[in-house]
């Protein structure tokens, strides 16, 4: 019990200044929160599921903090210390299914071939899935004149993107297949780094650090720059923690080829209420692997870059994409994580269900419904949601350091401001469109 | 792995100390807060306590001593003062007024004592100090409160004030006027003052009156559901609920016991022709509720006396903005000889 109790406080102890520092101040602007915003509510009493809701709700959201302060240790635990005699260098192959990418598919091939790692170890596979523009001829332009290596999987007609993966799955020679988004590249510095985890045998896969590329464009980009760098850095290391990071995602992951093949099949074939589904291939992949018994694990030193939607109506698609992937995908999880990861499920995966349920209702209520019907603004409310907020930037700014992203910092604000308003109802809006599969163009 | 039980355990650690820590703060938010906030005022008072103290001392070096007469009987003065407000509106006593008139009294040998002292004393002869001075605030104004207080730190001295339950407690409490139940919960606590009743609604001025004076004490009211004016009954009943009413809110808002009270606009029925026998109404239902009564009756009842042999009625002097401080002394001096040639002019029974 001695031991248990001085390796936690060690642990703890040596957790850094900086973390304490944010520990200390993130304490102050709690207790700040709750003195004045609190002490003039009519607390328990009064409305007895809204002031439930509202602690766990925060303490959940908090314990997302706590456990990405655990992330780097986990990391380390997890990789780092693994022994392994020698280089770990596995042959990997680049696996990029791409419809209509002429504008972004040769800086992507090119960017791959730069990757510092042997080139005899390296293997990049092109899908050409039912273009309609000169994608097929810049690729074969790229195949004649540089990169002789590069393989061209040409389609007439449009598969998929889940088809076009599993392709590229098929014909990898590699042991480890990276799967990038046709618009978006890796870091040539950072593959070495991507496949140090597969030194885990029980890793299956690894999800990359991805920022937008088109960062600068406009606030909604950059409103995106500081919404992918806390839902990587913050939400997916508070993931990676416990070794399930539910959805290794499709920008650029890398997946363990043998694990991945025999359940292709059954991936391909995946349906949601009788029919095929068209979205969220990677967090189906994911489950799959966390299925099979694999850990899944986000590696926040490789650094990958996407093409995020720059303007709103193509956001709110992608967003509602998203949404409905999230909910079959949690579905799909639901059936057996409490069975295999009973604490990651119960801490974790059912509160996170939960709230997303709760939210827009909640918030419904509370900004809506309420203020029209005791003509009152809802100043408290936005106030502690505020305050919360400040409370993630804290950390965000800590955590950013000299990153990219670290100037986007003011946009979680407005992101959490769209999120709450918005983007809760794009996700009942999602559930009620579940049927509609079209592919919400990106 | 160790290291993974270090992680799952370090991970449960915190949340537990977050849940903790968000439930510790929200159980102790409220005290927490009015303990922060009143402790700034406690502080700025203090700052303004001292302030006064040293302006106490170049007063007193520069004026010369007016001694106090002794108290003979029972007409220990009773000082009535509303709101103290910074400026003059030609009502209220100014901040520099009422300054004049707190050293006055200090320099004259005067010692505060509070109304329960007062009832004792009539009641059972409780003895007093030599100089006794009653100084009490109508209506329970932010101003009757947070000017005065430093100065009675430094003089040590104690105020009365009477509050209205229905703009001081509950719901409707709270305002920027009136103190609430947290600022008198304050005062309390400063042993400097003492909180006791100003009715409910009974300060309210439109009511369903018709003709006549319209304080909600004195008149009748027309019962429009009945389509006739109150009868001696309707009228007891309504009088009687809002005295209890205001004591019953007070004394659980402050945990005291309300065993004072004074009459709003000093109305008891006395200057009613219409229905003579309001008086003795209310004066009956009030003395089922309260010890002891203040008025500004003085045409009519210059002393203290006992009323139907349970409540004591006290006259107080309505201080008037344009005294000075020997005005002040002499007015009390006047009243403590005898009641009634005390009353300066200008003064009717009405507040």
């Amino acid at each position: 019990m001695r031991t248990f109790l001085s390796t936690i406080s060690y642990s703890l102890i040596d957790m850094g200044r900086t973390t304490v520092f944010f520990m200390l101040t993130s304490m102050v602007v709690l207790v700040f929160l709750f003195i004045v915003a609190l002490s003039t509510t009519e607390g328990f009493a009064a409305h007895p599921f809204l002031y439930t809701y509202t602690l766990t709700v925060i303490v959940f959201q908090l314990s997302r903090i706590a456990a990405a302060l655990l992330y780097k240790r986990s990391y380390d635990a997890a990789v780092t210390s693994m022994p392994y005699y020698g280089e770990y260098e596995p042959t990997v192959s680049f696996v990029i299914p791409c419809k209509n990418e002429e504008g972004a598919i040769r800086n992507t091939v090119e960017k791959c071939f730069a990757a510092q790692y042997p080139s005899y170890k390296l293997e990049v596979i092109v899908i050409n899935d039912g273009s309609t523009d000169r994608t097929i001829d810049i690729l074969r332009e790229l195949k004649q004149e540089r990169f002789p290596g590069l393989t061209i999987v040409d389609w007439k007609e449009n598969k998929g993107k889940r088809h076009g993966m599993a392709e590229g799955f098929r014909r990898a020679k590699g042991d480890i297949v990276i799967q990038l988004d046709s618009d978006g590249y890796i870091d040539p510095k950072s593959l070495r780094a991507f496949v140090q985890p597969f030194r885990n045998r029980s890793i299956g896969a690894v999800c990359a650090h991805t920022d937008p590329a088109n960062r600068d464009a406009n606030w909604l980009t950059k409103m995106q720059a500081a919404y992918y760098f806390l839902a990587f850095r913050i939400l997916k290391a508070a993931e990676s923690t416990f070794l399930t990071v539910f959805c290794c995602c499709g920008c650029a992951s890398a997946y363990r080829k043998d694990i991945v093949l025999p359940i292709l099949d059954e991936w391909l074939l995946e349906t949601f209420l009788g029919k095929p589904i068209s979205w969220d291939d990677d967090r189906a992949l994911t489950n799959a692997i966390l299925r099979l018994g694999y850990n899944t694990i986000y590696a926040d030193t490789v650094q990958a870059f996407t093409i995020v939607p720059v303007k709103i109506m193509m956001f709110l698609k992608q967003q509602i994409r998203w949404k409905k992937g999230w909910l079959t995908g949690s579905l799909a999880a639901s059936k057996f994580i409490w069975k295999q990861r009973p604490f990651v499920a119960y801490s974790y995966f059912f509160p996170h269900v939960l709230f997303t349920l709760l939210t827009p209702f909640v918030t419904l209520r509370l900004l809506v419904l309420h203020p029209i019907m005791h003509e009152s603004t809802p100043f408290l409310y936005i106030f502690g949601f505020l305050v919360y907020a400040a409370l993630v930037v804290l950390y965000y700014v800590q955590v950013a350091g000299a990153h990219m992203a670290f100037r986007y910092w003011p946009y979680v604000f407005v992101w959490s401001a769209l999120s709450i308003i918005l983007l809760s109802f794009v996700f009942l809006y999602a559930a009620l469109t579940i049927q509609d599969r079209k592919w919400g163009t990106r | 792995m160790n290291q993974t039980k270090t992680i799952t355990s370090s991970f449960i650690l915190i949340c537990l100390a977050i849940t903790l820590f968000i439930v510790g703060s929200l159980l102790a938010a409220d005290p927490l807060w009015l303990a922060g906030r009143f402790g700034v005022e406690a502080g700025k008072a203090y700052a303004e306590a001292l302030q006064y103290k040293h302006s106490y001392k170049a007063y007193a070096k520069s004026n010369d001593t007016v001694d106090a007469p002794l108290l003979e009987n029972k007409n220990v003065p009773v000082l009535l003062y509303h709101s103290i407000i910074p400026k003059d509106d030609g009502y209220n006593v100014t901040v520099d007024v009422f300054k004049d008139h707190v050293f006055s009294l200090k320099q004259a040998g005067y010692e505060t004592i509070t109304a329960r002292q007062l009832r004792d004393f009539l009641k059972d002869g409780t003895p007093l100090p030599p100089h006794p001075v009653l100084i009490t605030f109508d209506d329970g104004s932010k101003t009757s409160f947070y000017p005065v207080d430093p100065m009675f730190q430094a003089l040590g001295f104690k105020g009365t004030n009477f509050i209205i339950s229905k703009y001081s407690t509950g719901t409707e409490g709270a305002g920027s006027f009136y103190l609430s139940e947290d600022e008198l919960r304050y005062a309390k606590s400063t042993g400097r003052w003492e909180i006791l009743s100003h009715g409910h609604d009974a300060h309210e001025l439109d009511t369903p009156f018709m003709g006549g004076s319209n304080h909600f004490l004195s008149q009748r009211q027309f019962l429009e559901l009945e389509g006739r004016f109150e009868n001696e009954n309707d009228f007891s009943m309504r009088v009687l609920r809002d005295f209890t009413h205001s004591k019953d809110a007070l004394a659980q808002a402050l945990s005291a016991d309300m065993f004072g009270y004074a009459f709003p606009f000093g109305d008891f029925g006395q200057n009613n022709s219409e229905y003579p026998e309001n008086e003795k109404l209310i004066l009956d239902a009030v003395a089922r509720s309260y010890d002891i009564v203040f008025h500004q009756a003085r045409w009519k009842h210059p002393e203290p006396f006992l009323y139907d042999n349970r409540m004591y009625m006290v006259p107080r002097i309505v201080v008037h903005t344009e005294w000075g401080g020997d005005e002040l002394l002499q007015a009390m001096t006047n009243y403590m000889a005898s009641g009634v040639t005390s009353i300066p002019v200008g003064e009717t029974g009405e507040e």
